[in-house]
């Protein structure tokens, strides 16, 4: 039964979308996906508002410190199974902000990544691309992907700012 | 009344308060304040002679102490020569010591500069006395108290620096 | 702040140990706000440290990653400082090439604004027609400078690309269908129930109050403040081409709809102009090569000010004579424009909220973060009164109240 709920939900994934500090170049482009010309709702991706009803989490930004807590907490409100989609190169490994004494490099610095999609930003072709390639993978093979977060801490790791000139 | 003429008339009425005018390229001119606790009587004084915009106000370590640049705009139509376009910017620098970086808000006078002084607050660690509101703008609230304000730089710069 | 009201609904966190980018504090007396605080918060990412420790040629695509919807405008604005202090001449040909990208930019983020201000009063069709005449704009911009978001046009002392001839008849039927659309809109949004409700009369600032508030462009502009940098500071071909600065005197929403909806036929104008006019030449002020153009950067400061589409947009630069800046300051529009919003909730509808905040244009990834929370013995009863809301929810709130749909 439940590979039969899984099939159905893989048909109609439920995308909810997350800034975690981004440009909103990539973010734009999402929403864009939605519009007349590409149209992803035809396919069945539906935008939803609260992490209680989606399938997939789309996220965008570098994860700034103010935002680490949020996410965790959003994809904890997540019921399984879940994915999450690293939409841009900064979700994807922090991007420009990598080195940044404010921005943990990426989105897998906190949560379980299933699917990377880089550009700067990100166009709604490879959006739909990424989305359909993770959900026609079979869950375990969905499982292999996923890149676990580094290894708990109770603080995320500030780096110190660089002081003065060379 | 273009830059010059401006820079001759702030010269005439504060000379007093200030240390130096200058003029850079069309439409810059900077004034230096000697003593940070007249900004606010600057201010008025500006604004009074329809130097009104507060563009931003910029911070920086220079070593001993704080600088900050308050960049005012005059706008075209307050020019008084009926030309809407080509305003004056004037530049009002000033300096705090790092040991007591306190200056006076110009909120009062300046309203919307409530934010910019609170973002050099947070990056400078200066105190805006009378500031109305001066919480952490750009910071994360767990910004400790020991983590030094992002953009000061080294606290004895006489000492030889430290390899990193 | 207290008023006297009977009650206080903060608009804050969701919960109390994650704070958003902006808690608002409303009195309420019923459903009016009779006054409003802002505690702000912004999504820092530490750009101007950064800065301090790349090189003027990397900064370039740093800073351009502050805003991805007017990536051009802080380019442009750090390149003019960075020119100044290297005593380059910029060529002809490289200043309308900037033109041209900057007003591309105004016209893909004013139509991106009217579709969101479409979806925040619940006039949806505005935003899918918009968002649809935008991709044009996006069209040309990847067509130009190869990509729809981040252009990367700019270098220090000219431009990356050049433009070709037989490129500007697509642009100019682009050109042509945005300007005929945003000549409809500018007739037919006035006229709309929706448009009317939601907007006329709703959030007014006094043009004494932009301006001691500082308040910056189509924002400043709606409530007749004439300022514009490209009059009152021209840079790159402002200085060649006609335009009116837009102003209106009513200072209200639906006065900040009709400035941004005439600015895009003046850009239109303009980018028509520029077209036309383009001249011959360099794109490049120096004949050096691109990576040794750092160490040609001289010792002082420059103040660089640009009009981007949400307004006045500031970079200084301290030099100290080597190849990486000292300082570099950036103040973006949407700050300076944050007091507006907390003067025009004051005197308005709590279902005004959202539609004011939107007014400013800030960066939807701000607004999409804005917690709202309700006290519990708050008249106003939202989302069952548990007090956990966001400024979505408020929103529907909105639309329900305005008795429009909600989707």
């Amino acid at each position: 039964m439940s590979k039969l709920i899984d099939w159905a939900r893989k048909q109609s994934p439920w995308v909810l979308h997350m800034n975690c500090g981004s440009c909103n170049g990539c973010d734009i482009e999402i929403v864009d996906a939605l519009m007349p010309r590409y149209d992803i709702e035809r396919f069945g991706i539906k935008q939803e508002g609260t992490p209680r009803h989606a399938d997939v989490l789309l996220c965008t930004g570098p994860v700034t410190r103010q935002m680490a807590p949020r996410l965790e907490r959003i994809y904890e409100q997540m019921p399984e199974p879940r994915f999450v989609i690293a939409v841009g190169t900064c979700a994807c490994s922090g991007g420009v902000f990598h080195d940044h004494y404010n921005c943990l490099g990426g989105i897998d610095q906190v949560v379980p990544v299933d699917m990377y999609i880089p550009g700067c930003s990100a166009n709604p072709e490879a959006l739909i691309d990424g989305i359909t390639k993770l959900l026609e993978g079979e869950p375990e093979e969905a499982e292999l992907g996923r890149t676990e977060p580094p290894a708990a801490e109770a603080e995320p790791p500030v780096e110190e700012p660089a002081t003065g000139g060379d | 009344m273009d830059a010059d003429e401006l820079k001759a008339k702030i010269e005439d009425d504060i000379g007093d308060m200030i240390a130096e005018t200058r003029r850079g390229r069309p439409r810059r001119i900077e004034v230096v304040l000697e003593d940070p606790d007249r900004i606010v009587e600057v201010m008025e004084y500006l604004t009074g002679e329809g130097i009104k915009h507060l563009s931003t106000i910029t911070g920086r370590d220079d070593g001993t102490d704080v600088e900050l640049l308050y960049h005012m705009l005059q706008y075209g139509e307050e020019k008084g020569d009926g030309d809407l376009g080509d305003g004056n910017m004037v530049t009002v620098r000033t300096f705090v010591p790092k040991g007591t970086p306190t200056i006076d808000s110009i909120t009062d006078v300046v309203p919307g500069a409530a934010l910019d002084e609170r973002e050099v607050m947070d990056i400078l660690g200066v105190e805006f006395e009378g500031h109305p509101n001066p919480d952490k703008l750009l910071l994360p609230d767990d910004w400790g108290e020991d983590e030094a304000p992002p953009l000061l730089k080294d606290e004895e710069p006489d000492e030889a620096e430290v390899d990193d | 702040m207290s008023g006297g009201s009977d009650e206080r609904i903060p608009v804050g966190p969701q919960h109390p140990s994650l704070k958003e980018p902006a808690n608002f504090m409303l009195d309420v007396d019923g459903e009016e706000i009779t006054g409003a605080d802002l505690t702000l918060s912004y999504n820092h990412r530490g750009m101007e440290e950064a800065a301090q420790r790349k090189d003027y040629l990397q900064n370039i695509y740093l800073l351009e990653r502050i805003c991805g919807i007017c990536s051009h405008s802080h380019t442009t604005a750090y390149v003019q400082a960075v020119e100044e202090l290297m005593d380059v001449e910029v060529p002809d040909r490289a200043k309308y090439i900037r033109t041209l990208i900057g007003e591309l930019e105004r016209l893909h983020s004013h139509l991106l604004w009217l579709g969101v201000g479409g979806h925040e009063m619940g006039f949806d069709t505005l935003w899918h027609y918009t968002w649809r005449d935008r991709e044009l704009v996006l069209d040309s911009l990847e067509e130009l400078t190869g990509n729809r978001v981040h252009y990367a046009i700019n270098t220090l002392g000219g431009v990356r690309e050049d433009v070709a001839e037989d490129q500007f008849p697509e642009l100019r039927e682009n050109l042509e269908q945005i300007r005929e659309r945003a000549e409809y809109y500018r007739e037919v949004v006035p006229e709309e129930e929706t448009v009317l409700m939601r907007c006329e009369g709703v959030g007014t600032i006094s043009r004494e109050e932009a301006s001691e508030l500082c308040a910056v462009g189509p924002t400043a502009r709606a409530s007749g403040v004439p300022t514009d940098v490209r009059k009152d500071d021209p840079y790159a071909a402002y200085d060649q081409v006609d335009f009116d600065v837009v102003t209106h005197e009513d200072g209200d929403l639906l006065a900040r709809v009709l400035v941004r909806l005439e600015e895009i036929v003046q850009s239109c104008d303009i980018v028509d102009q520029v077209l036309d006019e383009m001249p011959e030449g360099d794109l490049k002020g120096s004949p050096k090569p691109t990576h040794t153009l750092p160490n040609m950067v001289e010792e002082g400061e420059a103040i660089s000010r640009y009009e981007a589409p949400r307004g006045e947009l500031i970079h200084y630069i301290r030099s100290d004579g080597s190849d990486t800046p000292e300082r570099v300051k950036v103040r973006a529009p949407t700050l300076a424009n944050w007091p507006t919003v907390v003067e025009g909730l004051k005197g308005s509808y709590i279902a005004d909220t959202p539609m004011i905040v939107a007014g400013i244009d800030p960066c939807i990834s701000c607004t999409s973060r804005i917690g709202v929370e309700m006290s519990e013995d708050a008249a106003v009863s939202i989302d069952g009164g548990d007090g956990k809301l966001t400024l979505d929810d408020l929103s529907d709130y909105a639309k329900d109240w305005y008795g429009q749909e909600v989707n």
